[in-house]
């Protein structure tokens, strides 16, 4: 589009949740200002109501020649008036995230446009590093890129040179907890939250590992066999021998009242009072504090 | 009394009724009023009442077109707010309150505005709300509501009309209760306890069987509680829980009538229904919070039952179906273990309204519970 037009003066986006179809109609008949085209981008166009979305398929019959009109959606109903309007102008197409295993080969094909060959190896070693965010992988790819200059081949050794993995799995942070390893689990925890992570949501992870593992104890004391519990718990076998090596760690008391202290913690949270990462380390503190005789 | 009007719903508030009646008959009605009184004495039902009568082209006759609607809280000119914060109003609320204020009615010659919970105002919403207070626009009417006096910001209080409800005793309750709804005492006694002693919840209540089908369950969880191990009360919270979700289809299924009900009558026209469905949305968390309470209620009615026992006033239980798990549990638990389990429920409720996850506040509960009234040593 920027070599038709100047997209500067010719260019509006629309956010679904507060535009109207009117507004955005509007946009896309409006005569474009010292260049050939518009464009006109409506973001979120599948939270636009029922009648908004008709007047879109209305428009969509008589489209203003000079307008490239893109319509995003993170989901949409293949049967609204929308949908099939705009499919039958033949611009509907669908970019789907990729499946957990297809990753690597997108990030060599990520490679490819920027005319680089990336290893097998190097590839998973990106995903591992920075995990499945295509926006950030794309970002770190570039890093690569510049880094290993005119070379074409992109080994894992380029990866480890400039991408530090600094992605921690919430799980291990869980399995910290577990173990009782206090230390562990606040590194772990406070690596989380420096990468985003919220801490409601490590608290609601926190709350279900520790509900699996009051579950797992009271099987364990109801002598259940371990190939038994898995299909009680709701859990794969070598997640079962994971969870129940972790609850051999604390007396039933300890898990009921580690689940006390965390609804204690996740009012403190909500009332805001206190700094969220400070309630929570006192939470893992408590829960992983000195056994009792 | 010659003739019924929604007058006659309010029971033990003469005094109240007499006023309010006379005042809007005789057009004394003020412009914004302070409904004090505590749970279950009839605020919010006066509160509408008093909506009727200035509205209703006859004085309140409840059961016309207006009257029907301001009950069933669908009549566009009568607004009833809570807060929307985790425990207080909020600034924005108290703006929109105002813009809306300042709007002609759309159906009727009056707006009227209840906002539920006045000691929820913060000093910020309460500022933003005061010239509209003490000055609203003619057609304005506002009625708030609270449980004492003493909790509202005197900025506010100043600038109402005090209406004072006195206490509705529990005899008086379930006579009510059994003429409404022909239950008889013991089930109102227990409904009254599940509702925290709120008439108009009570009979909703009674007339839900998931609901009353609930609080059974519950019972048995507590009457169970010692003999439970983690695994037993994560399930026991779990179906609290799903049948604390099930009323809400009833809610769900009388929304969509009403629904259907105004595309016949208006058409499908592009955001008229928007209001109704978050009318509806909030109604739906608002239900769900509510079962939440009951449950908590419940809780807190058993103990308060086993603590009455104990202390040789078995006639105040108010749980009777469960009257002998009651006396069971009352003569091996002690006071200090019956207090901190008490305390555990007074928790929950606490979280409840900090918006803690309910099922995290129900476990919790359990487990408070459990180990409060469990024998020191035989868990660990």
């Amino acid at each position: 589009m920027a070599k038709v037009a100047d997209l500067d003066f010719n260019m509006e986006t629309f956010d679904g949740d507060g535009a109207s179809a009117d507004e955005v109609v509007n946009a896309a008949n409006t005569m474009p200002f010292l260049s050939e085209r518009r464009l006109v981008v409506v973001r979120g166009v599948d939270k636009m109501g029922a009648a908004d979305q008709g007047s879109l398929a209305d428009y969509a019959k008589d489209p203003a020649p000079y307008t490239a009109l893109v319509l995003v959606a993170t989901k949409i109903n293949r049967g609204s008036r929308l949908y099939k309007a705009v499919h039958a102008l033949g611009g509907a197409s669908e970019y789907p995230a990729p499946k957990r295993g297809e990753y690597p080969a997108e990030v060599t094909k990520l490679f490819a446009e920027h005319g680089k060959r990336a290893s097998g190896d190097a590839a998973r070693a990106l995903v591992d590093a920075v995990g499945r965010d295509l926006r950030r992988l794309d970002s770190e790819i570039d890093k690569v890129v510049a880094y290993v200059g005119a070379r074409e081949r992109v080994d894992a050794a380029d990866i480890a040179a400039v991408v530090t993995a600094d992605a921690v799995s919430v799980f291990e942070y869980l399995d910290a907890l577990g173990a009782r390893d206090l230390g562990s689990a606040l590194r772990l925890l406070a690596k989380l939250l420096a990468s985003g992570e919220s801490v409601h949501g490590v608290l609601a992870m926190s709350v279900r590992h520790v509900r699996n593992l009051l579950g797992a104890r009271a099987l364990m004391d109801r002598h259940t066999r371990i190939d038994e519990m898995a299909p009680q718990l709701g859990m794969a076998p070598w997640q079962v021998r994971n969870v129940v090596s972790q609850a051999g760690n604390f007396t039933p008391r300890e898990l009921s009242r580690a689940l006390c202290a965390a609804a204690a913690t996740e009012a403190e949270l909500k009332s805001g009072a206190v700094e969220g990462a400070i309630v929570l380390e006192r939470w893992v503190m408590s829960v992983t504090g000195p056994r009792r005789a | 009394m010659t003739h019924r009007d929604v007058w006659d719903g309010l029971v033990g508030q003469d005094k109240v009724v007499s006023f309010l009646r006379k005042s809007s008959t005789e057009g004394t009605t003020t412009h914004a009023y302070l409904f004090v009184g505590p749970p279950g004495s009839g605020k919010r039902s006066a509160a509408r009442a008093l909506a009727c009568a200035l509205l209703c082209e006859d004085g309140g006759c409840g059961t016309c077109s207006v009257c029907t609607r301001i009950k069933r809280g669908s009549y566009p000119d009568v607004r009833v707010y809570e807060p929307e914060g985790a425990a207080t109003y909020m600034v924005e609320q108290a703006r929109e309150i105002i813009h809306d204020t300042n709007l002609s009615p759309v159906e009727g010659p009056l707006k009227i505005y209840i906002l539920d919970r006045a000691e929820a105002f913060n000093p910020a919403a309460a500022n933003a709300l005061l010239k509209t207070l003490e000055e609203p626009p003619d057609d304005v009417v506002l009625i708030l509501l609270t449980i004492s006096w003493e909790s509202v910001l005197p900025t506010i209080a100043s600038r109402c009309q005090v209406v004072r409800f006195a206490p509705v005793s529990p005899s008086t309750a379930v006579a009510l209760m059994a003429e409404r709804s022909g239950v008889g005492p013991d089930d109102a006694m227990a409904a009254l306890a599940a509702s925290g002693g709120v008439i108009p919840r009570a009979l909703d209540f009674i007339s839900s069987p998931v609901r009353r089908a609930a609080r059974g369950r519950l019972l048995g969880v507590l009457r169970d509680l010692p003999v439970m191990d983690g695994r037993d009360v994560l399930e026991a919270a779990r179906e609290l829980l799903t049948s604390v979700k099930a009323p809400l289809d009833e809610v769900r299924v009388r929304q969509e009538a009403e629904l259907r009900e105004r595309v016949e009558f208006l058409g499908k026209t592009a955001g008229s229904l928007k209001p109704i469905e978050d009318r509806h949305k909030r109604e739906l968390s608002a239900r769900e919070r509510e079962g939440i309470g009951e449950l908590v209620n419940v809780a807190g009615s058993w103990l308060r039952d086993v603590a009455a026992t104990a202390a040789g006033a078995p006639e105040l239980v108010a749980n009777r179906d469960a009257a002998d798990d009651i006396a069971a549990a009352a003569s091996c638990i002690g006071d200090r273990q019956l207090a901190r389990a008490a305390n555990a429920v007074s928790e929950a409720r606490r979280r409840i309204s900090y918006n803690v996850s309910p099922q995290l506040a129900i476990e919790a509960m359990l487990f408070d519970i459990q180990e409060a009234i469990t024998c020191p040593r035989s868990w660990e």
